[in-house]
This record gives structure tokens, C-alpha cells and sequence, in this order.
């Protein structure tokens, strides 16, 4: 009960200087709209369908690319976790890909990818995969030997010891990687809807701002992070769901 | 009586030596962006005009054209200068901006934009855009609506596909094929036109002769309460690089292109108005009217003698 009372006081009291601070002219309001007309804005939206309509498409795109993320990051991340040798020839190109901003790479990405659908999700993909590759190779690589030394003693190889053991037990690392990609796919959103795009909600919040309609800009910006959170929570209840396992055990 | 005296004394020689402090002391420092795009500020700077009135530009950096009006607009920067439809809307949404010279103008030979193509490519003219994909730097701006009123006007605005692409990535995108046409402003158009790397269809002159291509210089209400006297010497130094400008186009593109570290091959400038006078209401009622029938302005809200004045300019002809 207290701490549940606790949340919502923290939650009240930034809602609160949300709302004051504008009002007051601590902040300007025309730059930082007071929450209650951003809440307004964004149930003006949602009922006009233009949140739908930009919300899908953004969506799709995110799907995409951390779709991709994770198709390609899970395997290269088993493979980096498991074999030394992998490991060793692919790390130095994997560490350099990874301090690459994606916003950098427009003009490669434009080049290679052009400026249509593509061209998003790929450097959604970009920005998402990091976390999942190095999530599931440290998830493989923290495997508490004695499991796999156990399995192997009981004649466990192959495909056997990878579907029993290896994978449930690197699970929690690899969902973990998938979550964080998933944050940075949201906040990449921005940056990938820059070019060749005329919805979703990266642009809405870019084109809010070009025409002045800040409230609008909040609004999309709320949007974001609540579908971010709902993916968050979506990626929760699948992780528990694959690693029961760890509740049966008492863990 | 000698306190009297020294308080005569001082009551002489205090109100002197404040009066003259604002311009024997230090100079007054303005806030001003590294504008991507042709501006008689680099020139004036370059030449010291802005020392000779006691003014001294601070150099803030880049600031994306997208936030400029909104750096004005939240007193970070002091002036700045973009297209009249963004000060309309701005003010609409709570700004307090107001446009104090006229900035540049469309001209024939010197448009404000010009409409690219690939050298080998079929379209001609506006009919050949049927269909069409069109880059533009963004919506809600110049790109978008100067060619959607001329497409309107030729029956045509229905049937085209506008797309963002940044100024930086156009040529890019147009070379790859992934827009037909590219919608450029200088000093991109420069390079892309100069290289043979674009054609040019038509450009923003076809439209009312360029009368939508003010790019004027605006500044927020509470400096103009604030520093009345900066504003007006900002204004002449302006206008003074501005006509010097329109007379020394090649040396002034150079000017440009040094302090940009462009290609001074490419690099251009623009004409400006004459004096910086905003002529009259003209350039700024098109927006106006244009806003209001696409329904992003109510009709009414805003006057154009409420958005613009020539008051802080020292060519204005005192009537009435």
C-alpha cells in the first residue's frame, strides 16, 4: 500500500510542476505547454484518427526493424557467445559498427537503401541491434559452467544441450538486449523519419515543430513514449512467460 | 555651498558620462546563428560595419533552419531571417515575432528557389510533374506551398507525392533517382546547377513574379521594447551589406563562401529589396491569403501591418 501511495505522489508532484510551471511563466508556455492542454491535444488526436494513422505506421516500421534486430543479432550473438574463434574475427568490425550513430550514416543509408521504407528500418535496425547482439553473446558467455558440465555428464550434445540449456539459460540476457533495442528503436524514430517521410510519429513530432503547433508536439511525443512503454511491458510478460522455468525453480 | 557645487557637478557630469557609455564602452553583443544560407550579416561582419555602430555579431553556431524561428521566438537568438509563412504561424501559436527589413528578394535571374531535375530527364515543364515524386526540405514551409499554388493554379496539386529530404541529401537523392524533382534553395541550387549535376524546369519566380519570396528579417517584440536603438542600427547596418550586396553579387557570394567553407566555384547570392524596405503589404498579405485558404490560418487573425514594420529603417520616408 505505502509504496504504491508513493509512486502516485511522485507521479502527482511532476504532473503538478508540469502543469505550474508553465502557467507561472517559470517556463515559457508557448515552448513547454502546460500538461493539461498537451492531454487535451492528444485526445483531439487520438479522436480524429490522426494518432492511428501515424501511431500504425511508426509501429510497423519499429516492427520491422527490431524484427530484424533480433533475427539477425540472436543468432550472430550465440555464435560470437559460443565459439572463441567467431568471436575473435568478427569483434573488431562488430565494436567499431557499434559507435556509429545512425543519424551519421544518412548518406550511406540513403545510398545503399534510398529514402522510402527501407531506408527506416534499417537504421532502426541499426540503432537496435547493439543490445541484442552483445545482451545475448554475454547471456551465452555467463552460463554457469557446472549447468552445462551437469547436461554434458548426462550425454547431453548438440541441438539437445543448445535447445535445453544453452538457450533457456542465456533467455533472460537475450530478452534484456531485446528490450533495450527496442527503447533505442523508439528513440531513433525521430532521426529515421527525418527523410522521405510524411507520417508517423517521428515526423509528427519534426513537422509540430516547423509549423509551431508545440502542444501537437507534446502530444506526439507522449504518444511515443506510451507505445514505447506498452512494447516494454508486451516484451515483460513474454520474458516471464519463456523463462518460467527460473519460477518452478524457486529462483 | 561646496556641496552644493559638487552636487551641481555631479548632476552634470553623471547623466554625460552614462549617456555616452553605450557607445564608448563595450560594443552591444548580438546573438545571431551561422545561417546556411546567403546573408549580408557575413558580409557586414567580415567588412566591421557592425563595429562602426558600436554592435558586435556573437556568432552562436549552427541552428537548424527548423529551430531558428523558435530560437527568436525563446530569446536565444536576436534576429534572424526565414520565410514569412513560419512568422505568420509562429505568431499564431503564441509568438511574439515581428519583421523589421525585407531580407531578400525572388528575382528572375536570382530566385529564391529553383525546381531541379536530372539532365537526361523528361519533365519539362509543371505538367510533366503529374504524378511525380517532389523532395522538399520540409513541410509547412516555402518548398511545400510555393509549388503546390503553382500546381494548384495548373489544375495539378492533387496528383503529386511530396517528400522531406534535407537540403544536404537532395542532390543526392536526385542523382539516385529516388525523387524526380528536387526543390533547392541557394546555395544548393548553386552547386547543383554549376556542376551539371541538375536542370532547372522553372523557379519560385513563376509564381505572382517571386511576390511569395520575401525572406525577411524578424526579431521578438520584447527586444524591440528592449533595445529599440540596437534594432534600428541592426536594420541599417543590414541594409547597408544588403545593397552593396545587390551591387558586388560575385564578391559578396565569395565573402559567403569563406566564412561557410563552401567551393567558392558555387558559391551565390541573392538579390535583396531595395533599402530593406518591406514595399507594402504584398509580400506578406500573399502569405497570408495563401495560410488562410489552406485553413492553417483563420481568416482575420493576423494583419499584415501587425507582423511587419519599416520603422527601424533609416531609408523610411516619415509620412503623415
Amino acid at each position: 500500500m505505502v509504496p504504491l501511495l508513493l509512486r502516485l505522489v511522485v507521479i502527482a508532484a511532476i504532473l503538478a510542476l508540469w502543469e505550474a510551471a508553465p502557467r507561472l511563466g517559470l517556463v515559457n508556455p508557448h515552448f513547454l505547454s502546460p500538461v493539461s492542454q498537451v492531454v487535451t491535444t492528444l485526445w483531439q488526436m487520438t479522436a480524429s484518427g490522426a494518432i492511428a494513422k501515424h501511431a500504425l505506421i511508426s509501429l510497423t516500421r519499429i516492427a520491422e526493424g527490431l524484427g530484424v534486430s533480433i533475427a539477425l543479432g540472436v543468432p550472430l550473438g550465440l555464435l560470437t557467445g559460443w565459439y572463441r574463434g567467431f568471436e575473435r574475427a568478427v569483434d573488431g568490425p562488430l565494436q567499431f559498427g557499434r559507435q556509429i550513430s545512425a543519424i551519421a550514416l544518412f548518406p550511406v543509408f540513403i545510398l545503399l537503401f534510398g529514402i522510402g521504407e527501407v531506408s527506416k528500418v534499417v537504421i532502426i535496425f541499426w540503432a537496435s541491434v547493439w543490445p541484442v547482439l552483445l545482451n545475448t553473446t554475454t547471456g551465452v558467455k555467463g552460463i554457469d559452467p557446472v549447468l552445462l558440465r551437469s547436461a554434458r555428464s548426462m550425454g547431453a550434445t548438440g541441438l539437445v544441450l543448445f535447445r535445453k540449456v544453452i538457450l533457456p539459460a542465456a533467455a533472460p540476457s537475450i530478452f534484456t538486449g531485446v528490450r533495450l533495442g527496442a527503447a533505442y528503436a523508439f528513440m531513433v524514430l525521430v532521426a529515421a523519419e527525418m527523410i522521405g517521410a510524411n507520417s508517423g510519429l517521428g515526423f509528427l513530432v519534426l513537422y509540430s515543430q516547423e509549423v509551431f503547433r508545440i502542444p501537437d508536439m507534446y502530444a506526439a511525443i507522449i504518444a511515443l513514449a506510451a507505445f514505447g512503454l506498452a512494447l516494454n511491458k508486451l516484451l515483460l510478460v513474454l520474458e516471464r512467460h519463456a523463462t518460467r522455468w527460473r519460477e518452478a525453480g524457486g529462483h | 555651498m561646496k556641496i552644493a557645487k559638487l552636487a551641481a557637478l555631479a548632476a552634470v557630469v553623471v547623466p554625460l558620462l552614462s549617456g555616452g557609455s553605450a557607445s564608448a564602452a563595450e560594443p552591444f553583443k548580438i546573438r545571431y546563428a551561422n545561417i546556411p544560407w546567403f546573408d549580408p550579416v557575413y558580409v557586414a561582419d567580415e567588412k566591421g560595419w557592425f563595429a562602426e555602430e558600436g554592435l558586435q555579431i556573437e556568432w552562436v553556431g549552427e541552428v537548424s533552419a527548423a529551430q531558428l524561428v523558435p530560437a527568436v521566438a525563446s530569446r536565444t537568438i536576436d534576429f534572424a531571417n526565414r520565410m514569412t509563412p513560419l512568422i505568420l504561424t509562429a505568431n499564431q501559436g503564441g509568438a511574439k515575432l515581428r519583421i523589421v527589413a525585407a531580407g531578400a528578394q525572388t528575382t528572375e535571374e536570382l530566385p529564391h528557389m529553383k525546381y531541379l531535375v536530372k539532365p537526361d530527364s523528361d519533365i519539362r515543364a509543371v505538367r510533366d510533374l503529374k504524378g511525380k515524386k517532389v523532395g522538399i526540405n520540409s513541410f509547412g514551409a516555402c518548398s511545400e506551398y510555393v509549388l503546390k499554388e503553382h500546381l494548384r493554379r495548373n489544375g495539378l496539386d492533387k496528383d503529386i507525392n511530396f517528400v522531406v529530404v534535407p537540403d544536404a541529401n537532395q542532390e543526392q537523392a536526385l542523382a539516385q533517382g529516388l525523387i524526380d524533382v528536387g526543390v533547392l534553395h541557394s546555395p544548393y541550387y548553386e552547386k547543383v546547377v554549376g556542376s551539371g549535376a541538375g536542370r532547372e524546369i522553372f523557379n519560385d519566380y513563376v509564381v505572382d513574379k517571386g511576390e511569395a519570396g520575401m525572406l525577411p528579417y524578424f526579431t521578438h517584440d520584447d527586444f524591440i521594447k528592449e533595445h529599440p536603438d540596437v534594432v534600428k542600427k541592426f536594420v541599417k547596418v543590414l541594409v547597408r551589406a544588403s545593397n552593396w550586396t545587390n551591387q558586388n553579387h560575385k564578391e559578396a557570394g565569395l565573402i559567403f563562401a569563406k566564412r561557410r567553407g563552401l567551393d567558392p566555384q558555387y558559391a551565390g547570392s541573392w538579390n535583396f529589396y531595395a533599402n530593406g524596405l518591406v514595399p507594402n503589404d504584398g509580400p506578406v498579405q500573399w502569405w497570408i491569403d495563401y495560410l488562410v485558404q489552406e485553413g492553417k490560418l483563420p481568416a482575420g487573425a493576423i494583419k499584415a501591418k501587425d507582423v511587419y514594420t519599416n520603422e527601424f529603417n533609416p531609408y523610411v520616408l516619415a509620412k503623415n
